[in-house]
């Protein structure tokens, strides 16, 4: 156990996450945390007479962060971001920099200067998208991402000198934005939840599903996965070797700090509730930076070089580890030497058989894992280990007793289209009743459209109306090769091809039964289906694999621009409630208000029947407020939800080409939304630009 | 205050209490030597050796015969007792300190040694059942327990004037023995697991032992001549701290002290007094189980040291560091490495290596078999020790797995559902819930995937009383080739039921009645199948009685039966439903026909909805406090800015939030489980009695469950 530097109690609850620091007068470090009241907590122990200090947030809290945003200034001044607006304060001034609603929400801030601008902008994340603003609340950025957008980081990846975009999203993506452009794309196994930069190149991330890592440019380092949640990442000299540390805030109560070249831990402690935050600073005005941790409780803690006990044992770890790995070996060997050839084993020459193909003939349609033996050797049980696609990471069959065979058939509901490593684990005995199984471990992949079967190419009144077409110079081997990498093809594929110039596939989905058509004939692309994501999926997929760096597509989607007008209309119908339902609160707690003054008069002059009254009707519009209340809420969660479908769409449009402008157009895409111009909407999805 | 650890060996697989440090010798103490340290593994190879500069100096060793159950220590009362004596099979064995064997001694037992005790010509033997007690090596005594023995003992020869035996035994008592019967049993509130005389001699009286119970306390016990027993004192501590494995007394700085070695792999030193509670001095924590504890100076003369071996078989020192020398070695430690600590690292080194080059070997031999032959593989088995007991404080089950390799991964299925409860202390393992096909039977299915260098997983787990499953864990070591091995632990419907001995004057009003053609050891299967504690094999030959508290509800079940016929009395109306169904199912498989005859009183069932809503109460009252707690804290009074603007009550009420959440943690659940309870006895009640359930009155009956105020009107749903 580390000893801390010094400890106290906010005596608040803290909201998980939502802590920083800042130096709002420009000298001075000021603990900053949400609380669970709703309200901003500014903790100056500078200031020993008012040292806490408070702000009235009106919206749920959902994004914090302190930061210098203004050029010339050395002031760090605090954003603070809900569910629908975003203050930029001056604590300093006590004064607003500025305030903008937000209906996308704000889930992640930061602050930090962009590409080639000289001044620092405030880059906020939300429901699938990014904005950019400067200190004055010009908005100088904004674009789309593919989902939720859940941390965000500013660094120089790629050391070229300018500063790149790191965008952790739910959809499990870390995107790389250089000057509006998505120049890298990392699929992850979970929800990032934390971003933060190391130096040169490296940066760290945590996942929901409790995975803490590091990367070095797009090169995973080290990862270490724990059962708890990661609450949140920051980076500290603890052992002040010169290198910063990466310090894990666990929502067990733990923090470590981890050599971010290795994952090694080097330091641990314990707090007794879950960690809200943990920020850096000179928080006792030593000359030099502590860590501060913060618990949900309001437990403060600092530590700095002086907190790491000293390791006394160095030797020791030595012995210990070396005898450690004796008796391992010894055990290893005893396995060989010891090994029988007699009573309830396997035959050596077992193998354990893996297929994968499509199944449209079991109850849902899947992607089926064939497991077999090659004798009479049974299966007892099987897990698979895959992130994201279960609900816990590893799926187990054990079948029935009675249905226990060598063979043993899995079905496998891939969520999304992405590529899918999957761990076998399968426990094979001679018999039942074995006490022992030997384990066979092995891995497969599942091709990015596992979720898609190859169908015979339907008649032409089949074939979906909507489509994308574009010029392609290839041969259509190179095709058969992409699909044999992408899909699982059976081994009859029903390609219809002459070799040459002519490659016709049909592939349905498993999820929703539709068909998607891909023609090339005459060197012409064609892509046939109702789904624009599909469409746009196998689009970039092309693109990445035959190396095409432009491609200006033609596209007719009637039906998803149908959808996006209907979705604009429903926001604007959304929007309107959001205001009128808002007035009818606002009315109700006025005359709430004048209700309870009221009934309080009436028990002053004992006029008891008439207090009844006031409080009967204080009952009912209590009751009516709770209701109207809930409205508001399923009204906001349907905003969120008709928002989220316009981003996708136009982030799907846009995924249809592949060239250098890609956010240009969302640029002009967001403003023909904003303006409600169909035929703008139309000419791009079609070709792309107005 | 914290203990440093000395790493010195890893032996191989010890049993528990395989380990003892020699007293010293007057040749010793002439040249301030070390003490000596004997260790008896499971090959069956004894070895005794020093530490000399931190590395083991081998005295002797001999060769592999059979596992070696215990070592004990003896020799003719009055000298130094450093004769050495062990168990294995059925044969004692003695060796001097030189290591010349002058005992071969076969006892004849009918089952393998399993607990053994020497003191001057005195033997004391038992197996699981038997126990023996041998004088010269003449068998003097014997006794057949019906119940299993854990350990056994006798109190100071000379003092009490004659042998003494003392049998723990699993069912919470000790028996006190004389010559070959039972003169006194001593009933304890849990589980004694191991025994060790006062001081290592019984004290001054030589009548006092120190007993280790299953949840972790440790009685003091004075036994009188005449089998009087006293309880001179009890140490609580929190059932989490685990199971006692292993006692020892040392004295060092002039003061005696108590160790005490625990499965979750505590080590505490205890300051030891006869006439208080021990007050806790030291502590340390290793991940794995203790196996043998002992003190002695075995590193450098005179240095008190704590001698501990661990379930893998690590053997290290404990010292206390800040009172002594050691501090300075330590220090440098850090910086420079020891000349003597280089030469052992380096061998082990060479040694490492050596290992390396040989296991390359055999795992090729091995791919190259697996690529040819067709002939069976079969590996070694692997030692698992496997416990699953009730922790009766807290209402739950405790699942400890412990391996003596590290674990890779552990699978869990049952094919009845269980509710596991997810502690962050316990183990790091990342826990992964699998979906459950209908058509395959199971319950439930988790899979644990254990972080690096874990040789133990802890689990607490409960369920609803009966549902008959099997909990079947499938263990996989982190080891080439991979195999697993499988643990299969019985779910029993009335798990949560406790053998007791209580006095009970009290009749229960309801009862169920079986009689046919079965025999008694087919009424002593079924009656184990369905409830946990029961002995192997039936007590006696004719009427056999069992007292069982129910520790959720407290109400007591009495069962007794004989051949054809089984006597259940119980105000417990579920589990006469639940042990009827389940003995006619039985009975049907073996083809016997039952003559069941059973009457639930009303007076029964009001004093099971009493017990049940009076505890029912709490706990729906401590649940909605602390909803009301997390609702007050929402609300942008705190406490700390302006509390006038709230009442004091609920000021007091958030003062009591943490209590009130380690009540509830206490006792993880039990609010939902009474709930199910009083559901299922409503089921059972209208089921026995042939009633009707009025329409939509089971529904009433789980509305009426959730609040305190209608609680008390409860019994007039039920028909009567």
């Amino acid at each position: 156990m580390a000893v801390p530097l010094f400890s106290l109690q906010l005596r608040h609850s803290i909201l998980p996450s939502l802590v920083t620091i800042g130096k709002y007068d420009g000298s001075h470090h000021c603990l900053t945390a949400a609380t669970s009241e709703n309200k901003i907590l500014i903790h100056s122990p500078h200031r020993p007479e008012k040292d806490i200090s408070y702000l009235n947030i009106s919206q749920k809290i959902t994004a914090l962060f302190a930061g210098k945003a203004i050029p010339n200034d050395d002031k760090d001044i605090l954003v603070v971001g809900t569910v629908g607006s975003i203050l930029v304060y001056n604590v300093d001034l006590n004064s607003d920099l500025f305030y903008k609603e937000i209906p996308d929400g704000v889930a992640a801030i930061t602050i930090g200067k962009l590409n080639s601008m000289k001044d620092p902008s405030i880059i906020i994340g939300g429901n699938c998208s990014i904005q950019a603003f400067d200190y004055k609340g010009n908005e100088i950025l904004w674009t789309v991402t593919g989902d939720n957008v859940r941390s965000i980081l500013v660094m120089d990846l790629d050391l070229d000198g300018s500063n790149e975009l790191l965008v952790g999203s739910d959809d499990y993506e870390i995107r790389e934005f250089k000057d509006d452009i998505i120049v890298n794309e990392i699929s992850e196994t979970s929800s990032i939840c934390a971003l933060n930069s190391f130096s040169v190149g490296r940066f760290a991330y945590a996942l929901d599903n409790g995975t803490v890592g590091v990367y070095d440019k797009f090169r995973r380092v080290w990862r270490v996965k724990s059962k708890s949640t990661v609450n949140f990442l920051e980076k500290y000299d603890l052992d002040g070797d010169g290198k910063d540390e990466l310090i894990t805030g666990w929502s067990n109560g733990k923090i470590d700090a981890r050599n971010s070249m290795t994952g090694e831990v080097i330091f641990r402690d314990v707090l007794s509730t879950s960690i809200a935050g943990i920020v850096i600073g000179d928080y006792r005005r030593a000359g030099k930076s502590q860590m501060i941790v913060v618990s949900v409780n309001g437990e403060v803690r600092g530590y700095d070089n002086t907190s790491l006990k000293i390791e006394s044992g160095v030797q020791t770890n030595v012995i210990h580890d070396l005898l450690q790995k004796r008796q391992i070996l010894t055990a290893e060997l005893n396995n060989y030497t010891k090994a029988s050839n007699e009573g309830h084993g396997i035959p050596g020459d077992t193998r354990l058989i893996t297929e994968i193909s499509v199944s449209e003939e079991t109850t849902e349609p899947c992607v089926l894992l064939t497991l077999s033996t090659n004798n009479s050797t049974i299966l007892k049980a099987v897990t698979v280990f895959a992130e994201g696609i279960f609900e816990d990471e590893t799926h187990v069959v054990h079948p029935k007793r009675e249905n226990i065979s060598s063979i043993l058939k899995i079905s496998l509901l891939p969520p999304k289209d992405i590529l899918l490593d999957i761990h076998i684990r399968a426990f094979v005995g001679s018999s039942l009743d074995n006490d022992q199984f030997h384990v066979f471990e092995l891995t497969r992949q599942l091709p990015k459209f596992s979720m898609y079967s190859l169908v015979i190419y339907p008649e032409i009144e089949d074939i979906p109306k909507s489509y994308v077409k574009f010029r392609l110079v290839e041969r259509v081997q190179r095709l058969d090769l992409w699909l044999s990498q992408n899909f699982i093809v059976p081994q009859k594929t029903p390609v219809k091809t002459d070799g040459q110039d002519f490659w016709k596939i049909s592939i349905k989905s498993l999820r929703d039964s539709t068909l998607t058509c891909i023609t090339f004939e005459r060197e012409m692309m064609c892509v046939y289906s109702v789904n624009i994501n599909i469409t746009a999926d196998i689009i970039q997929s092309l693109a990445v694999y035959l190396n095409l760096e432009q491609i200006d597509s033609s596209a007719e989607f009637p039906e998803v621009l149908a959808d996006l007008w209907e979705n604009i209309q429903t926001m604007k119908t959304l929007q309107q409630n959001s205001v009128k339902l808002n007035a009818s609160i606002a009315d109700s707690s006025a005359l709430l208000k004048n209700l309870i003054v009221q009934s309080e008069d009436f028990r002053l002059l004992d006029d008891m029947s008439n207090m009844e009254k006031c409080l009967n009707e204080i009952y009912h519009i209590d009751k009516q407020m709770i209701q109207n209340h809930q409205v508001t809420c399923e009204n906001h969660e349907q905003l969120l939800m008709t928002l989220k479908k316009i981003n996708t769409i136009i982030q799907n449009a846009s995924r249809l080409r592949v060239n250098n402008n890609k956010t240009d157009t969302i640029s002009i895409y967001r403003q023909a939304v904003a303006s409600e111009n169909m035929t703008v909407l139309k000419k791009l999805i079609e070709s792309g630009n107005k | 205050m914290d203990l440093y650890r000395v790493d010195y060996t890893l032996l191989g697989m010890v049993s528990p209490n395989c380990m003892k440090v020699l007293p010293i010798s007057q040749n010793d103490e002439a040249e301030k030597k070390p003490q000596k340290i004997i260790v008896g593994d499971q090959e069956g190879i004894v070895q005794m050796f020093q530490i000399k500069k931190g590395k083991i100096n081998m005295l002797f060793k001999t060769l592999p015969v059979e596992q070696i159950t215990e070592v004990c220590l003896g020799g003719a009362l009055g000298t130094v007792q450093d004769k050495i004596f062990l168990s294995m099979g059925t044969i004692v064995r003695g060796y001097t300190k030189k290591g010349r064997m002058f005992l071969s001694f076969d006892t004849g037992l009918s089952e393998p040694i399993k607990c053994m005790y020497v003191t001057g010509n005195e033997l004391l033997v038992s197996g699981r059942h038997i126990f023996n007690h041998f004088n010269d090596c003449k068998d003097s005594n014997t006794y057949l327990c019906p119940e299993l023995i854990n350990s056994i003992i006798t109190l100071d020869v000379v003092k009490m004037q004659g042998v003494m035996p003392i049998l723990a035994c699993a069912d919470l008592c000790l028996r006190i023995l004389e010559s070959s019967s039972v003169k006194e049993t001593f009933y304890l509130s849990s589980e004694p697991i191991c025994l060790h005389l006062m001081k290592n001699n019984g004290g001054s009286y030589g009548n006092e032992v120190l007993v280790g119970l299953r949840n972790g306390h440790v009685v003091l016990l004075k036994i009188e001549k005449n089998s009087s027993v006293n309880i001179l004192w009890e140490l609580k501590t929190q059932s989490k701290q685990g199971t006692i494995t292993c006692i020892d007394c040392y004295e060092f700085n002039g003061e005696d002290h108590l160790l005490i070695g625990r499965q979750s792999g505590s080590v505490e030193v205890y300051s030891l007094e006869s006439h208080c509670v021990p007050i806790e001095k030291y502590k340390y924590s290793c991940s794995e189980s203790i196996t043998s504890i002992q003190g002695g100076a075995i590193r450098n003369f005179g240095l008190p040291e704590i001698v501990v071996t661990s379930f893998t078989g690590w053997l290290f020192g404990l010292t206390f560091v800040d009172q002594h020398i050691d501090k300075d070695i330590i220090m440098e430690s850090s910086n420079i490495i020891l000349n003597d600590e280089k030469q052992k690292v380096l061998d082990i080194r060479t040694e490492v290596s050596d290992l390396e080059r040989q296991v390359a070997i055999e795992r090729n031999k091995y791919l190259e078999f697996t690529q040819k032959s067709s002939r069976p593989s079969v590996l070694p088995y692997l030692t698992i020790k496997k416990t699953m007991f009730l922790d009766a404080d807290n209402l739950i089950y405790h699942l400890i797995i412990e391996l003596e390799a590290t674990i890779d991964n552990v699978l869990l299925q049952c094919n009845s559902s269980i509710n596991f409860i997810d502690e962050e202390n316990n183990n790091t393992a990342v826990v992964s819930k699998s979906k459950c096909k209908e058509e395959d039977d199971n319950k439930l299915l988790i899979t644990y995937r254990c972080q690096l260098n874990t040789t133990k997983l802890e689990l607490k787990m409960w369920s609803h009383e009966g549902d008959h499953g099997i909990l079947t864990a499938y263990i996989t070591p982190l080891l080439q080739p991979k195999s697993c091995q499988v643990c299969k632990f019985p779910i029993k419907p009335l798990l949560f039921h406790q053998r007791t001995n209580k006095n009970i004057t009290y009749q229960p009003q309801s009862y169920l009645t079986i009689s046919g053609g079965f025999s008694l050891s087919e009424a002593h299967l079924w009656l184990s199948n369905c409830l946990p504690g029961i002995p192997e094999k039936p007590g006696s030959q004719e009427n056999v009685e069992y007292l069982f508290e129910s520790i959720i509800t407290d109400m007591i079940l009495l069962c007794s039966y004989s051949r054809g016929s089984i006597n259940i009395k119980t105000d417990n109306i579920t589990a006469i439903s639940i042990l009827k169904d389940n003995f006619s199912r039985e009975a049907t498989r073996k083809n016997i026909k039952l003559d069941m005859v059973y009457e639930i009183s009303e007076s029964s069932l009001m004093l099971m909805i009493n017990a049940i809503i009076l505890k029912l109460k709490i706990d729906i009252k401590n649940d909605k406090q602390l909803k009301l707690i997390s609702a007050i804290k929402q609300l942008s009074v705190n406490p700390n800015t302006n509390g006038e603007s709230i009442t004091k009550e609920y000021l007091e009420l958030i003062s009591k939030e943490d209590e009130l959440k380690r009540q509830e943690s206490l006792k993880p659940s039990r609010m939902q489980r009474l709930q199910a309870i009083m559901l299922a006895l409503f089921d059972d009640w209208h089921k026995l009695r042939g009633l009707n359930m009025k329409p939509n009155s089971r529904e009433d009956l789980q509305e009426a469950l959730q609040t305190n105020n209608t609680l008390d009107s409860l019994s007039s749903m039920f028909e009567l």
